[in-house]
């Protein structure tokens, strides 16, 4: 190894991406140069000064002041545009203010013939609601929801599909080290201010070694809990779509001290594409928020998916608390001791024969690596280990059909339909969710068994 | 599920708004880290970011390449730090009085002020890369995903900057102490 090539490797050899064989041979060419071990030293000295420096971050967030001035200076065109002498009195800050210039400018401020403002009037009740909560969530420093949600226990934490409700619960601390748990039954991340950890029942784990914001789709929970930025966003999209926003006439005991206020969130996503519906965040849903009359604050949110079969309950928060002392131990996360850590794909001796593969090629690939029990051929797709259950279950498997692979708009991998005959005789039919966006760039297996 | 940066951009211009708070979540921190070295000052850096944002999303249309979102907006907020500074300077020849001492950055003990200004002086390609690793806490692996460019490249990338950022740090302090002796 000459000094160009060594220099050239020395982030690489410094951040422990490289071979055994090329370390050593690094470690000898050092061992052996003055100088290229004079810029090693340098170099480990100034990844010390940037890891240092990097992690100065200020702890104001940019994302509500800047969506804030987005929407000012939107309104304040269309003003100058449109509304050039009407509507002056709209000239609070903050998001009541963005609100009203919506609910105006989204030309639903349509009088009725006796004078009251009927419809839009009550949506900008129900908007005023949604700003007054937002602005009353400014305070929060930390947040602790238990809610149920429909989803499969085992499956990731945005997933939909199913009907039995789970326990979920979520601890997320804003400013400071902006640690968070999220947990449910089979699952639990945490992330402690450091790294991020993911264990998986029983005793498979990821880990980040960064201190994730979100993470393993739990970025939705992290937006119910960010409460002031989703009451925004909420009042935002469901005013931008013109879709259902209205107050709740209650009429029980608790009518006094509660505002409800309704809220259509549409997905982004097409009718028919495969994805939608089926995660939480890719949905057609209606959001119930209740609020605290007197201070505004946010007390409760129930989360109905609109399907043609009729509306389905698929999250409901069942306790809030604000601001409440943390136990370090929540953000602590015990690992069993045979605990087995997923690693991102590494490139292969051979890499470029699985880059190659078309999302069918690599489906039946795996499938062929299953069918043979060749586990180790099975890891080259897979992040998971060969458990004694995915032996099981998976061994000795028959392929029947692979059909046309497809996308989806909310998804950035491939579906490949499949149909395969278990070593128990059973027939399962699904669609094997593949992905490529990793630093081997081959597909790899990301759900659908 | 993880929004590629092209994919953000995309749905912003497809009617969801929204979608930009992302973007300034997940490039706040280097963005800020890149203007503190422009500016040396937290304050300034921070209304600066806040700006290159804005700026950023009503030129959106205008974005060739979704996929290089992020230093697209290095290149905004490089105009809005030099516009910072002539507006500083202007200030301070109207307003200064010849007996006020100048106008310094607010001591942060908590920054290696020398580091951040070499670092946002540092090309475009090499300051990409140190400030996803460094100041967005990517790996390098994540990086390689995000830019779409291969792993090799980003290490080696990175090697470089290293080699150039010590250079710069090195000038500086020959410079500063030749001025402390005279």
């Amino acid at each position: 190894m000459n000094c160009r090539e060594c220099q050239e490797q020395l982030n690489a050899y410094l951040e422990g991406l490289l071979e055994s064989s090329v370390v050593q041979r690094i470690e000898s060419h050092l061992d052996d140069c003055s100088d290229c071990r004079a810029e090693f030293e340098g170099a480990s000295e100034l990844v010390d000064r940037l890891t240092r420096d990097g992690q100065v971050s200020s702890s104001e967030t940019l994302d509500n002041p800047v969506m804030d001035r987005i929407l000012r200076e939107q309104a304040a065109e269309l003003r100058r545009l449109k509304m050039q002498r009407q509507y002056r009195w709209i000239q609070a800050g903050g998001v009541v203010a963005a609100a009203i210039v919506f609910v105006v400018f989204a030309g639903i401020w349509q009088g009725r013939p006796d004078g009251t403002l009927g419809a839009a009037e009550a949506k900008l009740s129900a908007a005023a609601a949604m700003a007054k909560g937002s602005e009353a969530a400014s305070d929060i420093a930390s947040v602790h929801i238990r809610a149920k949600m429909r989803t499969p226990p085992r499956d990731n934490f945005a997933s939909i599909v199913g009907s039995k409700l789970v326990s979920v619960e979520i601890w997320k601390e804003f400013g400071g080290k902006g640690r968070w748990r999220v947990e449910k039954p089979g699952r639990v991340i945490v992330m402690d201010g450091t790294s991020t950890t993911m264990l998986m029942r029983t005793n498979t784990a990821y880990k980040l070694p960064t201190p994730s914001p979100a993470g393993f789709d739990t970025d939705w929970f992290h937006r119910i809990a960010s409460v002031k930025s989703n009451l925004s966003d909420d009042l935002r999209s469901a005013l931008a779509t013109d879709g259902e926003l209205k107050l709740v006439e209650r009429k029980d005991e608790r009518d006094s001290e509660i505002v409800t206020v309704v809220v259509d969130i549409r997905s982004k996503l097409k009718d028919g594409d495969y994805v939608k519906n089926k995660f939480i965040m890719d949905s057609d849903n209606r959001r119930t928020y209740h609020f605290d009359r007197k201070s505004g604050r946010l007390e409760g949110l129930e989360i109905h998916l609109r399907e043609k079969e009729g509306d389905a309950l698929i999250f409901e928060i069942t306790e809030i608390e604000y601001n409440q002392p943390i136990d370090p131990k929540v953000f602590t996360l015990e690992l069993p001791d045979d605990v087995v850590f997923c690693e991102e794909p590494k490139v292969l001796p051979d890499n470029e024969k699985y880059a190659r593969m078309t999302p069918q090629e690599a489906a039946r690939a795996f499938f062929e690596a299953c069918a043979q029990e060749d586990w180790e051929e099975f890891r080259k797709y897979t992040t998971m280990s060969p458990t004694e259950r995915i032996k099981q279950y998976l061994g000795g498997l028959e392929i029947v059909k692979l059909g046309e692979p497809f996308q989806s708009e909310g998804y950035g991998g491939w579906y490949v339909p499949y149909e395969i005959k278990l070593k128990s005789g059973h027939v399962h039919k699904h669609n094997l969710a593949l992905r490529k966006d990793n630093p081997a760039k081959r597909f790899m297996f990301d759900g659908g068994l | 599920m993880c929004q590629t940066d092209e994919k953000c951009v995309r749905q912003c211009l497809d009617g969801c708004p929204d979608v930009y708070r992302l973007l300034v979540q997940r490039y706040q921190q280097p963005l800020l880290g890149y203007l503190r070295g422009w500016l040396g000052c937290e304050e300034a850096a921070l209304e600066a970011s806040q700006e290159t944002f804005v700026r950023a999303y009503f030129a959106l249309p205008k974005l060739r390449k979704p996929e290089s979102f992020f230093s697209w907006l290095l290149g905004i907020a490089h105009r809005v730090a030099k516009e910072t500074h002539r507006a500083k300077q202007r200030t301070r020849s109207i307003d200064s009085l010849p007996s006020e001492p100048a106008e310094l950055p607010p001591e942060d003990a908590s920054s290696d002020d020398r580091l951040t200004e070499a670092v946002s002086r540092l090309p475009d390609v090499y300051c990409q890369v140190v400030l996803l690793r460094y100041y967005a806490g990517l790996s390098c692996a994540e990086i390689s995903r995000d830019l779409d460019t291969p792993l090799g490249t980003v290490t080696k990338r990175l090697s470089r900057a290293y080699s150039l950022l010590r250079a710069a740090i090195r000038e500086r302090e020959q410079s500063e102490s030749v001025e402390a002796q005279s």
